[in-house]
This record gives structure tokens, sequence and C-alpha cells, in this order.
């Protein structure tokens, strides 16, 4: 069962995000408080949500056909999931509470704090997808299988166009995501992304062959 | 229902509450023709009655109408505020028609907008929502009201106190926590404990966001801190969304396992939420319905809190420190940063007095020509978000007191009451109404009596209308007021007798003296002030409002002899302090000049202290405008090579480029001559079909922090207004955005644009997926990878 309650947006990768070179930045104290006072602020905007799918696929060279009709046409998914029998959709949000604050303090000229609570939103975001990625990771090796990278439309060949018929495949509008006019998520800090699932062995024989 | 009916059957048995209605709605498909569920009450009321008579015939005592989110914000936002009283009504005579017997609880939840500083709503706004709602829910005769699925602290106050001021009935407060025991905006369970039952409601609980197995051992932490009845609603739980469906995981059989655990912990109110479904409240009541509630252990808890934390003064060793030192009195740079409405002195006391040990921090704000109402809010506010410790709200402004209490994430103490009587009828009822906790201070119009018997005589009369205000005696906490021992050392002993007397004599009350008064005037003040200290502990002092970054370990036995007035005239005292001198640390700004510490301020981000810097400079210098403008560059320049070698991240680079942008707006605003003062107008723009915002703007910044005029024309912005726009003011440059491969294009376009127009702007671009090779295969004059890159070309125009 895929689910999630909370994230801990961790403050080492908001500091990457930020542009943060451990070997060479020097992060005064003040900085250091007010990055963290700002944190502290996300952490508390944040709600996470995810959803997911999952169908046994067939893959041709430039299509992936879905048990249930769902179909991407992309030549980059095709050769990702090129030794895939299953692939789960998965979208997450962290809600748009955050991005609302982050609008307010661009409107009153805090960009110190927007900037902030975007990288944040980021982070959280990421943190999400990366433990919904674990979960399913457990799943599958349990069942002797393992997992492709992930990848999202917008990739490669995989149009941007095409996530509208992706979320609606994976029901994304029940935990609040949308997409504008020009294909991009609303909230922002929402990804959508595919993860193909092959057998074990795939690799081994690969590895021989 | 009269509330003490309600109460007194929770006494005799525990009650059954019903399970989820917005899940069982989607699971039957009821909501699909409404446009929010609470519609159903008159739309499609024979949906909502199906609901409610599964509830009812799987044994449910209390059943919820259909009332969660009555707020006029949502009504409004679906159309729906004029029907607001036809709803309630319905929601509620529906369960009455169906059963007469069944307790009918008005529900009301989330707003669904944070309350400041979280979101953009004011508390009194929130409070209005909630008060309409809870007035219909008056007029249409709920029993009782439960507020419930709340995450926010604030709004669980607004909540309650629109509840106690508008409905007469109990009130149940329940919120939703994670596994962890806190809500998502980081509360934990004390902390709501704290805030519910200082406001004064009849039960508290759970309920929503995690399964039974996990909310049960968050029951058992409110059945250990709090006397009060409590609810229990946990999901089915945690829902997942696989393929379309939503699965919630939890069986009946372990949801009632997890109940019957509850039951054996004390809990008193039983029922489900998303997820559970009447089966679910059937097995429940064939376990639990008509039983007695198991009797928990008596509590003795007194929390003060904060929006995170809450601590149990009878659970830390005295005495508890109060840090004093958020206070301008007698300090001429705290008191013109906050007349400047600048914060952070206070945000860096805080912290500091934290790091040092403070259990709670005093804040006053007062100085004259201040708006202390909105700064001692705020104040209150920003220390919330940043350290974890109460607050003890100080100001002989009864509206500024009152407004901070009020917006208070926490249970507070206020600072003071006397025994005036004006004061008495002013403060008394804000402790009640925000359940603070007061600081009594023994004095009246006569000012501070000089025996200790007079004290106590004060003490008592506040204690007599402290009870007729209804406001608990434990909630006092005297200040028998420690003056100075050189000019009345025989005071010292009768405030140490009175502090006695009333342990005594009104042995609920907690201690509190305000320690360095007692030094006033004699050298070595810590000296005496920690031995003070340490005498008044043992004499039973609860809280000691001090530095704490004074040294409080000092006992000596010459500064008892002058407290107790043995040293007559504190002779032998003197002959060892006498040559006392306090050493004062050396300010390093001082040494520096005006231009260097502007140079600094711009290299440290310092934005706060630019302003002042600027000021003098203008007032002090010359070519003061030449000084500003040459070392704000100076300073830019070397962050600019800072962030170039990475030795500055992002953050420090806009730090430091709104500092420069504060030392423009200084100049700009008393010189009065913007014209002259811009190095020209630059245009900035996400392009069309874009969205993104957040690098335009820090670029934005930057161009700012080195003088220009940025022409900010926001996201999705159309081509040829870009282009106009250039063309109108004349720009020097055209900064484009844009973070998405697929609106790249549109960079191009605007270079043709440009190219057929009537303009000298020079076009930059940027972005995620934007390099130097796109830009020069579409014609623009340059690409920035960063803001500082950005800054460099433009300055070269």
């Amino acid at each position: 069962m895929i689910t999630v309650s909370t994230i801990k947006i961790p403050y080492d990768k908001l500091l990457i995000r930020l542009g943060y070179w451990q070997t060479k930045t020097k992060l005064n104290k003040k900085t250091d408080e007010s990055i963290k006072e700002i944190l502290d602020l996300a952490q508390k905007l944040i709600k996470p949500k995810i959803v997911t799918a999952f169908e046994n696929t067939i893959v041709n060279e430039q299509e992936i056909l879905f048990n249930n009709g769902y179909k991407i046409k992309s030549a980059s998914v095709a050769s990702l999931l090129r030794n895939s029998f299953r692939a789960y959709g998965v979208g997450i949000t962290i809600g748009n509470t955050l991005e609302d604050k982050r609008a307010e303090s661009l409107r009153k000229g805090e960009i110190f704090s927007a900037l902030i609570l975007d990288a944040a939103g980021s982070v959280a975001a990421e943190e999400t997808m990366i433990l919904v990625n674990a979960q399913i990771k457990i799943y599958e090796e349990k069942n002797g299988n393992k997992l492709t990278k992930r990848y999202s439309p917008g990739y490669g060949d995989w149009v941007l166009e095409d996530n509208r018929q992706f979320l609606s495949w994976l029901g994304a509008e029940r935990i609040g995501i949308k997409l504008n006019e020009f294909c991009q998520m609303i909230p922002e800090k929402s990804i959508s992304a595919l993860i193909g699932v092959e057998k074990l062995e795939n690799k081994k024989e690969r590895i021989c062959g | 229902m009269d509330k003490s009916y309600f109460l007194d059957i929770l006494k005799s048995q525990v009650l059954i509450m019903d399970g989820a209605i917005g899940t069982e709605l989607q699971k039957k498909n009821y909501l699909i023709d409404v446009t929010i569920p609470e519609e159903l009450n008159i739309k499609f009321p024979e949906r909502i009655v199906d609901i409610y008579s599964s509830y009812i015939n799987a044994g449910s005592d209390i059943v919820l109408a259909n009332t969660f989110g009555v707020n006029p914000i949502k009504l409004k936002q679906n159309g729906l505020l004029d029907r607001a009283d036809d709803i309630v009504k319905f929601g509620i005579d529906l369960i009455r028609k169906i059963s007469p017997k069944v307790i009918v609880a008005g529900d009301v939840s989330s707003i669904g907008e944070y309350i400041e500083p979280l979101g953009s709503l004011s508390f009194d706004e929130a409070y209005n929502a909630f008060a309409f709602q809870t007035s219909l829910l008056q007029k249409h005769n709920a029993d009782i009201i439960i507020i419930e699925t709340m995450t926010e602290i604030k709004e669980v106050k607004a909540a309650i106190l629109a509840a106690k001021e508008n409905f007469g009935g109990a009130i149940v407060a329940q919120m939703t926590f994670s596994k962890d025991g806190t809500t998502v905006t980081g509360t934990d369970l004390r902390s709501f404990i704290a805030m519910a039952e200082s406001l004064g409601v009849d039960a508290l609980g759970l309920n929503c966001s995690i399964g039974s197995k996990d909310l049960v051992e968050l029951a058992k932490v409110l059945c250990d801190n709090t006397n009060l009845p409590i609810s229990f609603k946990p999901n089915a739980g945690i829902p997942a969304l696989i393929n379309r469906e939503t699965f919630f995981p939890e069986t009946k059989e372990e949801f009632l396992e997890s109940s019957l655990k509850a039951y054996s912990y004390g809990v008193n109110m039983f029922g489900g939420c998303c997820g559970s479904d009447p089966e679910f409240i059937r097995i429940l009541s064939s376990r639990l319905k008509n039983k007695p509630p198991k009797i928990r252990k008596s509590t003795n808890k007194y929390f003060l809190s904060t929006r995170i934390k809450a601590i149990d003064i009878n659970e830390i060793k005295t005495p508890i420190v109060i840090g004093e030192r958020i206070n301008p009195t007698n300090r001429s740079r705290f008191q013109k940063e906050l007349l400047k409405g600048n914060l952070y002195p206070i945000k860096e006391e805080a912290r500091v007095q934290v790091q040092f040990g403070a259990n709670i921090l005093d804040v006053n704000v007062g100085i004259a020509s201040v708006d202390e109402v909105k700064l001692l809010t705020n104040a209150v506010n920003q220390i919330q978000e940043i350290v974890s410790v109460p607050v003890c709200i100080d100001s002989s402004n009864f509206y500024a007191l009152e407004q901070a209490v009020k917006n208070c994430a926490g249970r507070p103490i206020i600072n003071s009451v006397n025994g005036e009587q004006t004061k008495l009828d002013l403060i008394l009822p804000i402790a009640k109404k925000y359940g603070a906790a007061l600081i009594a201070l023994t004095t009246d119009d006569d000012g501070i009596p000089k025996t200790m018997e007079k004290r106590l005589e004060i003490a008592q009369k506040i204690l007599k209308f402290a009870d007729s205000y209804c406001v608990e005696r434990k909630s006092i906490i005297f200040d028998y007021l420690a003056l100075s021992a050189s000019s009345s050392p025989e005071q010292i002993q009768e405030t140490l007798k009175a502090m006695k007397e009333s342990k005594i004599r009104y042995p609920e009350c907690k201690l509190i003296l305000g320690i360095s008064n007692v030094s006033f005037g004699l050298p070595s003040r810590q000296t005496i002030n920690s031995t003070f200290l340490k005498m008044a502990t043992d004499t039973g002092l609860t809280f000691a409002i001090i530095n704490p970054l004074e040294d409080w370990t000092i006992d000596s036995a010459l500064a008892k002899n002058l407290l107790k007035n043995v040293d007559k005239g504190a002779v032998k005292y003197m002959e060892t302090f006498a040559s006392f001198r306090k050493q004062i640390p050396i300010i390093e700004d001082k040494k520096l000049s005006l231009d260097q510490q502007l140079y600094f301020a711009i290299l440290n981000g310092n934005q706060e202290s630019v302003s002042d810097i600027v000021n003098q400079i203008i007032a002090c210098e010359p070519n003061s405008f030449e000084m500003v403008n040459d070392n704000v560059l100076k300073g830019l320049d070397v962050v600019g090579q800072r962030f170039a070698l990475k030795e500055y991240f992002l953050p420090q680079l806009i730090m430091s480029a709104q500092a420069a942008q504060t030392a423009f707006a200084v100049v700009k605003t008393i010189l009065k001559k913007h014209e002259k003062f811009s190095k020209g107008k630059v245009i900035m723009a996400t392009v069309k079909g874009d969205m993104h915002d957040i690098g335009k703007n820090i670029v934005g910044v930057v161009l700012e922090s080195y003088g220009f005029d940025v022409i900010d024309m926001g996201i999705n912005v159309d081509s040829q207004s870009i282009v106009n726009k250039a063309c109108e003011l004349n720009a020097i440059a055209i900064g484009l955005s844009a973070l998405m491969t697929t609106t790249m294009p549109e960079m191009e376009i605007i270079v043709n644009l440009r190219n057929t127009a009537n303009t000298r702007a020079k076009i930059i671009i940027g972005g995620a997926a934007v390099t130097d090779k796109f830009a020069k295969e579409i014609g623009a004059d340059a690409y920035a990878k960063d803001a500082v890159g950005a800054a460099k070309y433009i300055k070269t125009l």
C-alpha cells in the first residue's frame, strides 16, 4: 500500500538546491538562521499527497500499450520500458498552500522568503516522490522484480501535452493536480512520472550476454 | 441540550459517534450533482438521510450534522451563502426526524485557508466565519458542537472562541495528527491540550488522517495529559489512491481492537472518520455502547504553550526563567529598530535567550510614537514562529495586549494586572476569554504597599475579582515586587515574607518576581541579583524574570547580608564592590567609518542596518550620493565575485541585493531625484506560455540593487507587449526568462519583433533549459546563466 503521511524537508538538501557547495560556500549565521526560519514555515505549509496507478504493458519500438487501453507514443519511453512487463504511474503534489505563501512573499517584495519557500517546495516534492518510489521498489523487489528509473511527460520525445492523458489515467484530479492551458501542473510543486517494472533476471541476462 | 446534561451522560457511559460521512457519500456516488456535500441537505435530503439512518441504525449515540463546511467563505465560493440558514436547519432537523433521541452535533471544520502568519486570513476574519456558523448551529438547536479535522492551532482557537461566544451547548474540539503526534503545521498533542483546555472546551479529541492503530497511541498521550473527556475518531487507515480507487487498509476488526484499547486508556467517545462505514460503527456499538467509562488517573498539568510545543510548569525545575531582554527600555538602538518596524533584533534576542536557557520570553515593545497594537502582535507572531518557548505578553496598552493575546498561537502569560479597579475590569476578561495565565502585581492606586499585609490584601482583592470573572485561581501568578535594596533594604524581607504567606493562603497561585530591580543603584548588580534569586527560589518562587545571559551561579554572603538588611547601609558590601566596573563589550562597527559600514552591510546582506547608515551618510557627508553609490557597488562587486567562486550562494546574493536595494531606496526618497538616479530601465518578463516567476524575480532584484529601474511585466507575457513596453519606456534591455523547452521558441519571436521595432533595447535571455548556444541561434544579444551574469552584461550597456 503506497501512502504518505508526512515529509520532512531535509535542510542539507535545501541548501544544495539553493546552490550551496559544502567545500566552498561560507554560510554565515544570519543566513543560516534566516533559511531555517523559512524552512520551518515551509514545513508547516506542505501537504503531500500521492496517487498511483499500475498496469501490465506491452512495449513496442515507438509505443507502450497498457492493459486497460491507455497508450503512450514515445520512443524514449519505449526504450526505457523495453524490458518492463508492468508500469506504475505516480502523481504527487505538496498542495497549493506553500505556493500561495510564496506568491504573497513575491507580492510583498520579500524575494528571500519567496526563494527559500520555492526551493523548499521543490525539495518537499522530490522527497515525496522518492518516498513513493521507495515504497514501490520494496513491494516489487519482494516479488522478484526491479524498477527502471523515473520518467516524466516532457522528457525526451514524450510530449508535455501527453501529461493530460497521463494524469487522467492516474486520477490525479483527486489529489488536486490540474493542468493549465500550457500543460503546466498546478500546484507547480507537483510531479508526475512513469516507472517500469522488470523481472530481476533481465539484468543478469544483459550482464551475461 | 444542556451542557451539564451532556457532561453527566459522559460521566456514566461512553458514547458511540458516527463514522465517515464524506467517503460514504463518495462511495454511494451521492456527490455527483452538488457543488459541496452540504448542499445535499437542501437539494437531495434523502441522500443525507440515508447516511444518517445507516449510522443511527448501527448504534450511534451522536451523529454529526452535515454542516462541516458551512462557513461563509466556502459557501460564498460555491454560490450558496444565501442558503446557509436552510443548509444548517435541514442538516440538523433531518437527524431529529430519524431519531429524536440521538445527540445532534453541529459539525464545524476548517475554513480552508490559513490564518496569518501561515496564510493571509486575519484572525478576526476566521473568527467571524466561525461565529457565523456557530450562531446558525445555536439558532437551529444543535445539541453540541464538534470542531473537527483541524490542522492549525490558531484556527482551532478562532473556532473555539466563536463557539464559546455564540453557542450554549457543550463544545468538543478535535485535531488531526500525523503518526508522530504533530499536525501538519507542527502543533503537538500537549500544545493542543493547552490551547483547548485554556479556552474552556468541554471535551477534546482526535480525528482523521491516520488509522486507529497509530491514533490510539496518541489517544494515550491525551489521556495522560488532560482530565477532560476524550473523543476518538480514526480513519480506517491511511488512504491510498491506486488505479482511481481509494483504498482504506484497515478492517473493522482492527478498528475495534484499537478502539477497545482506547477505551482501556479512558477514552469517552468512539467513532470513525474517512473510510469507516456503518459496519465499523455497528461493531463498535456491539462492544462499547452504554459501557461505563474507564476512570482515568487525575492529572495536574499547568501548560503554557506555543504553536508547536507546550511546557508543563509543574514539571520544570524552579525558578522558571522568563527572559527579559525583549524590551526597549533604556536601549536606544533597539528602540530605533522598532520604530522602523524592524523585528530582526527581537528575533535575535529571542534566539539568544532561548539558547541561554530561557523557558519563556517576555515580549515588551512599548515605546512612545510606535503603533504598539500592531507591533506587539507582529512581534509575538514572529517570535512564535522561530522559537518554541511560550511568551509572556507585556504591555500597559490594553488594546495591544488583547490583540497580541488573541493572535498568539499558544497559551501565553499576560504581564500584567494589578489591584487598580480599572485594570482589573479590563485585563481579567481578556485572561478569561483567551485562557491566558496572568501576572498580578500587588500594587494598587496608592502605589506599592510598604508592608507584606497590604500586599496580601491586594492579592486577595485580585483573587476576588478573578473569581467574579471566572478566571481560575491557578492562572494567577502573584508578583510581590522586588524593590531596590539600596533605597528600601527593609522591603526585601517584606517581599519574601509576603511570598511565603501567599503560598499558605493561596497555594494554587504561582509566584513571580522581576529580579533585577533589587540591585538598582548598587555596584556589581549581578552579585546581588543572583544571590536574591536563590533566596527567592528558596521561598517558593516559581517564575523569575531575568536576563538569562547573565551569571546566575553567584551566591554571595555579602550580598545576602545586604538583602537581609544585616549589613546596614550596605557598608560591608560597598567595601568589596564599590570599585566594581562591568565590562562593556566593544562593538566592532563603531570602529568603522560610515562608508566602510555601508560596504560591509552590503557584503553581509544586513538590510536592517542599511537605512541607518545611509541616512547618516546623507546627514554628514558632502558627497553623500557618490559615497553611497560607490560603496554599494563595491560591495555588490565583491558579492558577485564570491558568488562566482561559490563562496556565496543564492540566498546570500539575494540578501546583499536587498540590502543594496534598500540603500538606493533611501537615497531616492531623500534626494527626490528619481530619474537622474536611474541607471536605465530594464524590462523583465517570463515569456508567453510559461508561468514560472522566481528566477525572473531574482534577476530583477539583483538588477535593482545595481540601480537599474526594473519593470517587471510578470509571467506568461504576450511577446508584442514586451517589445511595445521597451519602445514606450526607451528601455536599455529586455530580460527574458523561460523555464521550459516548450516555451523557449517564444524568445526568438521577441527577438524578431524587437529587430523590426524602434528600440535600442538589448535582449538577454536565461532560464533552466536556455543556453548560450541557443541565445546565439535566435539572435539574442546575450545569455546569462544567473542573476550576477545578467547584471554584469547590463552594466556594460
